[in-house]
């Protein structure tokens, strides 16, 4: 064997085969040349190691993955100015920051709007399911655990409807730019309906202003067989739409205000917004097409038909969650049932969570990272 | 619609969603990678995003998926180098304009965390003078890559990775002794 530093220098990090390795250690053993520089190579890779792992000496801190990808989707996407898309942009944006375990500012104050919104737009199932609602007005809310496996489908699912396969939706109104109030009567007046302001907030916290954002008014026709083809390419099997043609769904999204507060370890933002309105031709059985969109959310079909059964079709918000992510329980607050949401991960920089409510045709949120439950639902109830 | 144009959509769709797995996969990794390169959060943050944005749109042939990673590593330690040699020159021509000075000074400062930041920057310096190929396997090396994962990165022949690394690194000591550990002995003095 040639004496080769190189293959000396592989040795050392055992990156030769195992064959090569032992031929190496048996010239080893006779050439006192080939030791040397074996030392003088174990020598300097520790001073290297040594002096590169001062890099690592510095305070780290993890990047938020999520936030990160929502800058990403904001730069890549600029060239799609779609209305629509940025919506679906937002809803997958809150998908994404629920899936990689963090809420954040930049999420959060859309998240209401892109589940109510989204959950109309996410699976063109949805579109068909809501159509036989007649006007469709959140009172309640259902949540549906949803395996993890099926995520990626459901966003399969939405990602072709972004790509405009189900046809463009046509905007009855544009969404309108945030303007910003600097109290809740200010914020009233602008958003047309009575807007309330915490009374009770975490200590130390210094109240952003209100937020007003006009929402977009969306009518979108939802051909069958195209919707069915979605479903299938997306890869959910084994669901089955009603018998329709051709269906025009309308959804409206009339105003929605957001407020934030912030503490040095706190973020918590406040949501409220008039319920959006679904508005659809009058059709079939709608325990039918809520039943279809429970399977397409991953759930066994004699559950679904039993479930679908139940529920009011007409004012009842389904939020898909998925389990491994998001763990949710019923809570009294403001005086009515309200839902509480929160990660069921572990985070470095503690619980996120959501409650939210309805009351008097006004959906409300209160949104907060590291703050527990009960600071939560007294901020909720605070609200004046 | 006709059924092509719906796979093709389909076909984008899963793209899309596999692109992004990609991104949540990889994404703190690279961070890493880069904020240890350069010990700026928000320059790692940058050169994060301009590592993705290259990767978005790049396909990769069939079965080759898996070299992802070191194709990520590849390009966000280039992108690094790059950074460090224009900090390099920007350093060159400020000492050019007040003199050696200000390097004087910060040896003084008997705070260990000012001490330990000098040592991270003289690593930094130490890179940035080396060839790119050397710096970039020195970083991509301790940055825990094999060397099969070397060679096709950097694209070398699998059984070249020892000589270079050991090429790489007497190049890196001698560089770090005659620019750093000589220059402050005679300070000493």
């Amino acid at each position: 064997m040639k004496c080769d530093s190189g293959r000396l220098r592989a040795y050392l990090d055992e990156a030769l085969g195992p064959q090569e390795q032992a031929a190496v250690a048996t010239h080893l053993a006779s050439c006192p040349r080939c030791r040397e520089t074996l030392v003088q190579l174990r020598q300097r890779r520790m001073e290297v190691e040594r002096r590169l792992l001062a890099l690592e000496e510095q305070a780290y801190q993890a990047p938020d993955v999520a936030l990160a990808l929502a800058r990403f989707r904001a730069r890549v996407q600029l060239s799609q100015p779609s209305l629509w898309t940025s919506l679906e942009r937002r809803l997958e944006m809150a998908k994404r920051t629920l899936q990689a375990g963090r809420w954040r500012p930049v999420a959060v104050g859309v998240m209401t709007l892109a589940l109510l919104v989204g959950l109309f737009s996410l699976a063109p199932v949805r579109q068909a399911a809501a159509q036989f609602l007649g006007i469709f007005r959140v009172r309640k809310f259902a949540v549906i655990p949803v395996d993890p496996a099926r995520v990626n489908q459901l966003e399969g699912l939405a990602n072709l409807l972004e790509s405009g396969m189900l046809g463009q939706p046509t905007f009855l109104r544009q969404p309108g730019a945030p303007q910003a109030a600097a109290d809740a009567a200010a914020a009233s007046k602008l958003a047309g309906f009575t807007v309330r302001a915490p009374s009770d907030v975490p200590q130390g916290a210094t109240a952003g202003p209100f937020t007003v954002e006009v929402g977009p008014a969306v009518r979108l026709e939802v051909d069958r067989d195209m919707a069915q083809a979605a479903l299938e390419a997306a890869g959910v099997q084994g669901v089955t739409l009603p018998p329709f043609k051709k269906a025009t769904a309308e959804v409206d999204v009339p105003v929605v205000v957001q407020q934030e507060y912030r503490t040095p370890i706190t973020f918590l933002s406040v949501v409220q917004a008039p319920s959006p309105t679904v508005t659809l031709p009058p059709g079939l059985d709608p325990a039918q097409l809520g039943e279809v969109l429970l399977q397409v959310l991953g759930m066994p079909a004699s559950d679904a038909h039993r479930l679908a059964q139940t529920i009011d079709w007409t004012c009842t918000l389904i939020v898909p969650a998925p389990t491994n992510v998001v763990r949710f329980r019923e809570v009294e607050v403001d005086g009515v049932t309200g839902l509480f949401l929160e990660e069921s991960r572990a985070s470095s920089r503690g619980p996120a969570g959501m409650v939210t409510w309805q009351k008097n045709g006004i959906l409300y949120a209160v949104i907060g990272e590291n703050i527990a439950l009960d600071a939560l639902t007294r901020m909720a109830d605070s609200l004046r | 619609m006709t059924t092509d144009a719906l796979l093709r959509a389909a076909e984008r769709s899963r793209d899309k969603v596999e692109f992004e797995v990609l991104f949540l996969a990889h994404y703190e990794a690279v961070y890493r990678l880069l904020f240890r390169i350069l010990g700026s959060s928000q320059e790692a943050e940058d050169l994060a995003q301009e590592t993705f944005l290259r990767l978005y749109g790049q396909r990769f042939p069939q079965g080759r998926e898996h070299h992802v990673r070191s194709w990520l590593y590849r390009v966000a330690t280039n992108l690094a180098y790059n950074a460090l040699r224009g900090q390099r020159r920007r350093e060159r021509r400020q000492e050019a304009l007040y003199g050696a000075q200000a390097a004087g000074d910060e040896g003084t400062d008997p705070s260990e965390a000012l001490l330990r930041k000098d040592e991270q920057e003289s690593v930094r310096h130490v890179l940035a003078s080396l060839p790119s190929r050397q710096a970039e396997l020195l970083l991509l090396r301790y940055a825990g890559l094999s060397y099969s994962e070397l060679a096709e990165a950097l694209s070398l022949a699998p059984g070249s990775v020892g000589t270079l690394l050991a090429r790489a690194e007497a190049a890196f000591e001698a560089a770090y002794r005659t620019t750093i550990l000589v220059p402050a002995e005679r300070r000493k003095r």
